[in-house]
């Protein structure tokens, strides 16, 4: 009884021990992002995973650190690849971590990146582990097209019958079906879109950013939100002539079409008005003004992030990017999923009393400019907070962010959004950012596809 | 009746309640099972007397060594036949044709359980059991290689095989002495099922009916003996008279263009199978291939064969420290060499560093890295996994900083002094003191790469061969200031990749580019006087110059293949040597990069510059080329044992047959050349020497050859 007693202390007093210490961030990097259908088009996510995590081990490597140092391995996708569902294990072991490391995937749509980094932190916090890879994996070149049920249905019927009379009908059958792709009910379905749709209120994406937009409390244009994302691409394109993104990202070599290609910068930027002004409303085609040129990109990244106990960061010497601050999440409407990052980053506020004027940067992912143009106005606004978040007894206004301190580099409109890695990417441009600045804390957040949002302090002083 | 284990010598028996009786294999105080005259007896004691047993119902034959199912014969035991003692090799021979047709003829089932490799007399063992169960071992692999050590199958594999998968598939297996992976030994119908391998860590006879692959085997035991199983349409129409007649003669064309008449082995192997046709095994067996087999075993060709056997063998065991698997090694510079031992290290398992100074070089040699090995893809020979486990093998850089902690860097950039000499000071301040330096130059020493080197005890060279796949050779050059276990960490490499490491002094050209050198000088110096391209090609082949690898080679086809300005290169660069190492006079006046051969001509652009040397055109004999091309390289052969460069003059030969396909059946260069005898070599040097100019000069260790 007694030892049993000293056990629990001893562990209590452990995670009581390393939830004081704030985990350190060791490295993070990110694999350049490329448009669906461009550069990356060829790589199985998988196998993208896996030179992250190459990559990641190469650098532990020159630090003089063992690759069995990780204990854990952390992933974060969202389209999961049918031939690997358990990407981060794939990814892990094929990118030369032992079999004997763990692995698990963890998939919160676009908040994915956060939370991953967020749960690899609790383990440590925990003291479960000391050292947790967090590697975030999507190909969205490689999203699968699907077969309707009608032809779903055929197959199965040939799969299960075994008489060759009977089964050469069903071919006859089939095989016109196959072909007949004007009729909705032989159309083959798009994985992409079928990911981007929320099954909840059956909207696309892109029209629940509609919603925000055409909302008169709001009062966004299409002139906003297009300026906005000239904006986004000209900080984006300024940070990259200025070898800012080369900082954060570990360039690969990938095959196209059989050739070697060393792939070092995103390809999404664009940086011309023109194009984002003249590109027509894509979602609702009639009376909307979300564009694809004002919308995130369809993108493939990958992006790596080692977390580890402070002490034995600093026992081993190892560099230190930075360290996980508060975390926080809520649920909000769905058919308003872009206004979520408001509520979430009032109520990491309120939760740590801290102002915006704590932070260096904000980072809010770029998922619509209408989206992230209802979040700061809304912020803004004691009269918006109640009317959106009184409900979550969030009302008081939180200030306006100042336009150098959103998104000083950029986000995914210019750069583009995959999905599982953007929260990552966050994490890493801020703490990067952060460096730079010689500031103190920043803070990341992303709206979640489903009506969810999730935000994190990030911090480059142990404090 | 209860489980019944006998012991014996080399074997294990085990009588399992159901009847069926497990023979376990186990050689005693061998890593591995072979056949001898004592194994054989003991084997047929207990066959004859448990083929009496009534209560045996059928009897599966396994090994308990793990990895290995029979080697085959025993090789030193082969080499110890001579015509005094060759009654003995008879009676095994004749033992074993009576053993396999007993155990053949029986109406209880014989099972082979193959796990692991089954090859040579091994293969004919599982060859006259009723069936074969193979797993897919990665080690398991089946075949029949005498015909590589100069004789052919000897115990009945030239009369069943083609009986067993039909004439065509028989033909092709015997006459190029190739492994059969068991996926592709399933197809054929050499084995009967392929199992999955299930690794086991100690294999005993105690639970070996437990393997799922005996298991499967004694299934098989127990079902009632099938008809003579029939072969496949394809097969069937091969064996018809006429067809029989085409492929046979087919077979001795193919077999003519590959090896000439230098080799015996195939014909005869030819003949045994084709006076075998229509004859019963046994008869086969002792009518017409014991007479073959006697005849070659005993044959000086053999010997010298299984002679560059055991020498291959000898350089493995050189005094060397395990590589370790883990052990990161960088590869600098992704050319032409360095994509290959890049791809050669992932291959064999080795994490690999590979660094070039531009992405647009990287990506290049990682082109043709992923060529080589969609190639095999292609083949089946790996799977996509595989594929991809190769690639991520190899972390493509242009930065020092990835190098730092590695602990063996092999270089190949290009061929020019003061690079590698700049390569040597960046790789000093990347990494540790300790990392290993081994260059793979062809054209200079270790001395002159390390000059500038602080820590030089950690050079060495590391000479590969193109193409890297197919050349087993490696140079290991040692400088006197290299340390022992810097060496001993060269050649362990080199057997990790699956090679085989000579050693050599330090010297301009080490050893094969040197004796090569004078080859294809003198090959150049006869275009110059006006001998047509074709006779001097020819006359090389018919020597039999690199008819090992299956296509014979000339020099100037040797100088197309590895380029001309690689092979000025390398002359140049042994110019030191002496004033008979020179750059042929065609080189000085045309600096062309283009190939001799051209459209099956000699090329336009040189027949001009030749014409313009107008030398004296001279149309000397086929024996006359032959020899000014072979000479040269015997007179150097024995200055590289004159200046010490290497020790033991096997390792010449070796070097020569492995490196550059000196004929294998003629022994090497120092071999030929005492067969043939100094003073005659000595004496055609010399007429050369009076006839086309001091570079014949005979060396000193030659001339005192004579004497003795």
């Amino acid at each position: 009884m007694v030892d049993l007693a000293i056990k629990r202390c001893n562990t209590w007093s452990k995670i009581i021990k390393n939830s004081m210490e704030k985990v350190t961030v060791v490295d993070g990097f990110r694999t350049p992002f490329c448009k669906a259908g461009s550069v990356l088009k060829d790589i199985r996510p998988d196998l993208l995973g896996a030179l992250a995590v190459r990559e990641m081990i190469q650098r532990m490597h020159n630090w003089g650190v063992k690759k069995s140092q990780i204990e854990f391995v952390v992933g974060s996708n969202v389209a999961t690849p049918p031939h690997a569902p358990n990407i981060a294990r794939v990814a892990a072991v094929k990118g030369g971590l032992p079999e004997s490391i763990p692995a698990q995937t963890l998939n919160q749509n676009c908040g994915s990146g956060i939370a991953a980094v967020d749960y690899g932190r609790n383990l440590i916090e925990l003291g479960r582990y000391d050292t947790v890879l967090v590697v975030g994996v999507e190909s969205m070149s490689q999203i699968p097209l699907i077969y309707s049920d009608e032809i779903k249905k055929e197959f199965l019927r040939l799969s299960e019958i075994k008489a060759k009379t009977a089964r050469l009908k069903i071919l006859f059958r089939l095989y016109p079906k196959l072909f007949k792709f004007w009729d909705k009910k032989y159309q083959p379905i798009v994985g992409l879109f079928l990911g981007l749709t929320d099954p909840i209120c059956d909207l696309i994406m892109g029209l629940t950013a509609e919603n925000l937009a055409k909302d008169p409390c709001f009062g966004i244009t299409r002139q906003d939100q297009d300026l906005f994302a000239v904006n986004s691409n000209q900080k984006a394109f300024t940070a990259q002539q200025q070898g800012i993104f080369s900082q954060e990202i570990a360039g690969i070599y990938v095959t196209n079409n059989n050739k070697h290609a060393f792939v070092d910068s995103d390809n999404g930027i664009r940086n011309d008005q023109e194009s984002i002004s003249r590109s027509k409303p894509y979602f609702d085609k009639h009376y909307g003004t979300v564009t694809a040129g004002n919308s995130s990109q369809i993108t493939d990244g990958a992006a790596c992030i080692l977390l580890m106990n402070r002490h034995l960061a600093k026992g081993l010497g190892l560099p230190v990017m930075g360290y996980i601050g508060e975390y926080e999440q809520i649920g909000f409407d769905p058919t308003r999923m872009g206004l979520a990052p408001a509520g979430a980053i009032a109520k990491l506020l309120k939760k740590t009393r801290l102002s915006l004027k704590n932070f260096s940067t904000i980072e809010i992912n770029e998922a619509f400019a209408a989206q992230v143009l209802a979040c700061v106005k809304t912020l803004a606004s004691e009269k918006l907070m109640t009317r959106w978040f009184g409900s979550y007894s969030l009302t008081a206004s939180i200030g306006e962010i100042n336009p150098n301190q959103l998104n000083p580099n950029g986000g995914a409109i210019a750069l583009g959004h995959p999905v599982g890695v953007s929260g990552m990417r966050l994490i890493i441009t801020a703490l990067k950012e952060l460096k730079r600045r010689k500031d103190e804390k920043s803070l990341v957040s992303a709206c979640i596809g489903g009506g969810q949002a999730n935000a994190m302090i990030l911090e480059k002083e142990n404090s | 009746m209860s489980v019944k284990i006998t012991y014996y010598q080399n074997f294990k028996t085990k009588l399992l309640k159901n009847g069926v009786l497990i023979i376990g294999f186990d050689y005693r105080d061998r890593p591995v099972n072979v056949l001898d005259s004592e194994v054989m007896e003991e084997l047929d004691r207990i066959i004859r007397k448990e083929i009496q047993n009534k209560f045996v119902a059928g009897i599966v034959i396994v090994s308990l060594k793990n990895g290995s199912f029979i080697a085959g014969a025993d090789v030193n035991k082969i080499y110890s036949i001579t015509e005094k003692n060759l009654d003995q090799a008879k009676n095994l021979i004749a033992k074993a044709h009576n053993l396999f047709s007993t155990m053949e003829k029986s109406e209880k089932p014989f099972i082979a359980a193959i796990d692991g490799a089954c090859l040579g007399g091994g293969m004919e063992l599982a060859l006259a059991c009723h069936m074969r169960v193979a797993t897919d071992h990665p080690k398991t692999v089946l075949g029949l290689p005498e015909v590589k050590l100069g004789i052919i199958p000897g115990f009945g594999g030239t009369q069943r095989l083609p009986k067993l998968v039909g004439l065509p598939i028989a033909l092709s297996i015997i006459l190029k002495g190739n492994s059969i992976y068991p996926y592709k030994a399933l197809k054929m119908g050499l084995i009967d099922d392929l199992v999955p391998h299930i690794p086991v860590e100690n294999r005993s006879i105690e639970n070996i009916e437990k393997e799922s692959f005996v298991s499967v085997a004694i299934k098989r035991a127990l079902e009632p003996m099938s008809q003579k199983k029939k072969l496949p349409l394809r097969q069937r129409f091969w064996s018809m008279p006429v067809a029989r007649k085409v492929i046979l003669s087919k077979a001795k064309y193919d077999t003519k263009k590959a090896v000439r008449n230098y080799y015996p082995a195939p014909y005869k192997a030819i003949e045994a199978i084709q006076r075998g046709i229509g004859r019963s095994t046994i008869n086969g067996c002792f009518d017409v291939e014991m007479p073959i087999v006697l005849e070659l075993i005993t044959s000086p060709l053999s010997k010298q064969l299984l002679d560059i056997y055991f020498w291959s063998e000898t350089a493995k065991k050189t005094n060397h420290s395990v590589f370790q698997k883990n052990t990161k090694v960088g590869v600098i510079g992704s050319g032409f060499m360095g994509s290959q031992i890049a791809a050669n290290m992932s291959e064999s398992g080795i994490e690999t560093v590979l660094k070039d100074i531009d992405p647009k070089f990287v990506s290049a040699g990682l082109d043709r890295i992923a060529q080589v090995w969609r190639k095999d893809l292609d083949k089946k020979a790996i799977k996509p996994v595989e594929f991809n486990k190769r690639s991520l093998r190899i972390y493509p850089t242009t930065n020092w900083e990835q190098l730092k902690k590695s602990e063996f860097v092999i270089e190949a950039i290009k061929e020019i002094l003061p690079l590698k000499q700049k390569l040597v000071e960046e790789f000093e301040t990347a990494t540790s003191s300790e990392t290993v330096f081994a260059t793979n130059t062809s054209s200079f020493t270790v001395v002159e790469i390390a000059q500038k080197a602080k820590y030089k005890e950690r050079f060495v060279a590391m000479h590969f061969f193109n193409p890297l796949r197919a050349m087993k050779l490696v140079e290991i050059g040692v400088a006197d200031f290299t340390s022992n276990e810097t060496k001993g960490k060269a050649i362990g490499l080199s057997l990790a990749l699956g090679k085989i490491p000579i050693v050599i002094k330090d010297s301009p050209g080490f050893l094969v580019n040197r004796i090569i050198s004078r080859y294809m000088i003198e090959a150049v110096m006869l275009i110059t006087e006006g001998v047509p391209i074709e006779s001097i090609d020819k006359a090389a082949e018919d020597f039999g110059m690199a008819i090992d690898s299956g296509r014979a080679m000339g020099p100037l086809k040797l100088i197309d293949y590895v380029g001309t300005e690689t092979a000025v290169h390398v002359v140049h660069s042994l110019a030191k040597l002496g004033p008979r190492i020179a750059i042929p006079i065609l080189f000085q006046i045309a600096d062309f990069k283009q190939s001799f051969w051209k459209n099956g001509k000699l090329n336009p652009e040189l027949r001009e510059a030749i014409k313009t040397l107008s030398m004296p055109k001279k149309r000397p004999d086929q024996l006359e080329i032959q020899d000014r091309l072979i000479l040269p390289m015997i007179d150097e052969s024995y200055r590289c044992l004159e200046d010490k460069v290497i020790d033991d003059p096997k390792f010449i030969d070796l070097a020569m047959i492995l490196g550059v396909g000196f004929p294998a059946f003629r022994g090497g260069p120092i071999t030929w050349a005492r067969e043939v005898g100094a003073a005659k070599i000595t004496e055609r040097l010399e007429s050369f020497k009076d006839k086309h100019g001091p570079r014949f000069e005979p060396c000193e260790l030659l001339l005192e050859n004579i004497k003795i």
